[in-house]
């Protein structure tokens, strides 16, 4: 059966943590330096739609694990959705981020997939501020990140990693690390304070 | 320390890396080095240079060093190459430079060497192609680039690293190596690990 594709465009904020070093070693080969991928992930819709439905100002947290690298699957995930978000707004960019209606990353990452949570009407907080951002849902998930520093002189550096062709997720995205970044939510249960926290802007769609 | 003896210089051309570090160096994200030691090369090929009146133009040279831990923490050895085409005064003009007297990158990494080999004068064969780039030093070093491949669909991944506040290159292409050799005052052994080109500019007075 083949069922009409509901057109989507998205801009959104990516704030990416995990279990990574900083720098996340998967953007260089696609391997995590410690074995398995467990990310907690803030996205900040800025402006988009999903057919008629408009998407601005949606909030949305994803926490995933995946026992080794992204590309060899089996990932289990939770989707958490603000739960200011109408009806449709979450039943449009949780058919988005499920990889139903196609378009880069998520008719990928979808498939990496074995277990999925949700998604789950939950309040969010979130600061969108490049790698100060943050995000919390209480009892569940908080992540806080921070500038990566100069090691001598403990000043702030702007290190970013550029796809200039285009990456998967995003094509450029501030490298810092986190001062929190700990999820207990069933099966997703982790804490990887102090290792990578990329901030990057993302823009998605499954038209040309 | 970049004003002493009022020597005014510049340097402009292209710089080519290694390291023992896997892709992606994580030394470039304030995280340690992938295996604990920091073992790499840098090769600087001078396309102007000036060092007073000595013009550099042409000119190549290198800095192999091996620290215990995260370069920043010190304790390293490092060996200077010279590239023999040089004449007396651009060899002195080459190692002052290096040296770290006249500030620059080499400042840093001087600060960083706790023991300093006598330098290698040998020839230099180098392309300078970003990541297709090659050196040979014949019996000294061997380094050539070339681009990660992305694991699933095998194809080329271009890559970079925009670091405002990178000290021996803000704007760098991230590769690996197809051979990373060094054999002069001590070994490396580290090919098909991180390498990186990039376009330097620096300068001192």
């Amino acid at each position: 059966m083949t069922q009409a594709q509901t057109p989507y465009r998205i801009k959104a904020n990516w704030l990416e943590t995990c279990n990574c070093d900083p720098g996340c070693n998967c953007n260089f080969g696609g391997f995590p330096d410690h074995g398995s991928c467990e990310a907690l992930i803030g996205l900040q819709i800025s402006d988009g739609n999903f057919g008629d439905v408009d998407l601005s100002g949606v909030k949305a947290v994803l926490a995933i694990k995946w026992p080794k690298a992204i590309h060899e699957g089996n990932g289990t995930a939770a989707i958490f959705i603000d739960e200011s978000a109408s009806e449709q707004q979450v039943q449009g960019l949780a058919t988005i981020l499920t990889g139903q209606v196609g378009g880069l990353p998520w008719e990928i990452l979808a498939t990496t997939l074995t277990a999925l949570d949700g998604p789950v009407l939950k309040p969010i907080q979130m600061n969108v501020n490049g790698t100060n951002s943050s995000f919390s849902i209480d009892g569940i998930l908080e992540a806080k990140m921070m500038p990566s520093k100069n090691p001598v002189t403990g000043e702030d550096n702007e290190v970013h990693i550029v796809f200039p062709k285009g990456g998967l997720i995003w094509n450029d995205g501030s490298s810092g690390t986190t001062s929190t970044m700990n999820v207990d939510y069933g099966a997703v249960k982790f804490d990887h304070t102090g290792m990578s926290g990329i901030f990057a802007p993302v823009e998605w769609t499954n038209q040309k | 320390m970049a004003t002493q003896n009022g020597t005014t210089w510049h340097l402009k051309g292209s710089i080519i890396g290694a390291c023992n570090c896997d892709w992606g160096c994580p030394c470039n994200f304030d995280a340690p080095p992938t295996y604990g030691n920091c073992n790499g090369a840098y090769v600087w090929q001078i396309r102007e240079g000036q060092f007073g009146d000595v013009s550099l133009d042409g000119l190549c040279m290198g800095w192999v060093g091996e620290s215990p831990g995260a370069m920043h923490l010190g304790h390293g050895t490092a060996q200077k190459i010279i590239g023999e085409q040089a004449d007396v005064s651009q060899r002195v003009a080459l190692l002052d430079l290096l040296s770290g007297k006249f500030g620059g990158p080499f400042e840093i990494l001087a600060s960083v060497t706790e023991t300093e080999l006598d330098p290698i004068i040998a020839p230099f064969e180098t392309v300078v192609d970003g990541l297709s780039s090659r050196v040979s030093v014949p019996q000294v070093l061997e380094l050539g680039l070339v681009s990660i491949k992305n694991p699933v669909t095998g194809e080329p991944e271009e890559l970079k690293l925009v670091k405002g506040t990178g000290f021996t290159s803000t704007d760098t292409e991230l590769g690996s190596t197809t051979v990373y050799r060094f054999t002069g005052g001590f070994s490396h052994e580290h090919s098909g690990k991180y390498g990186e080109f990039a376009e330097f500019e620096y300068q001192g007075d």
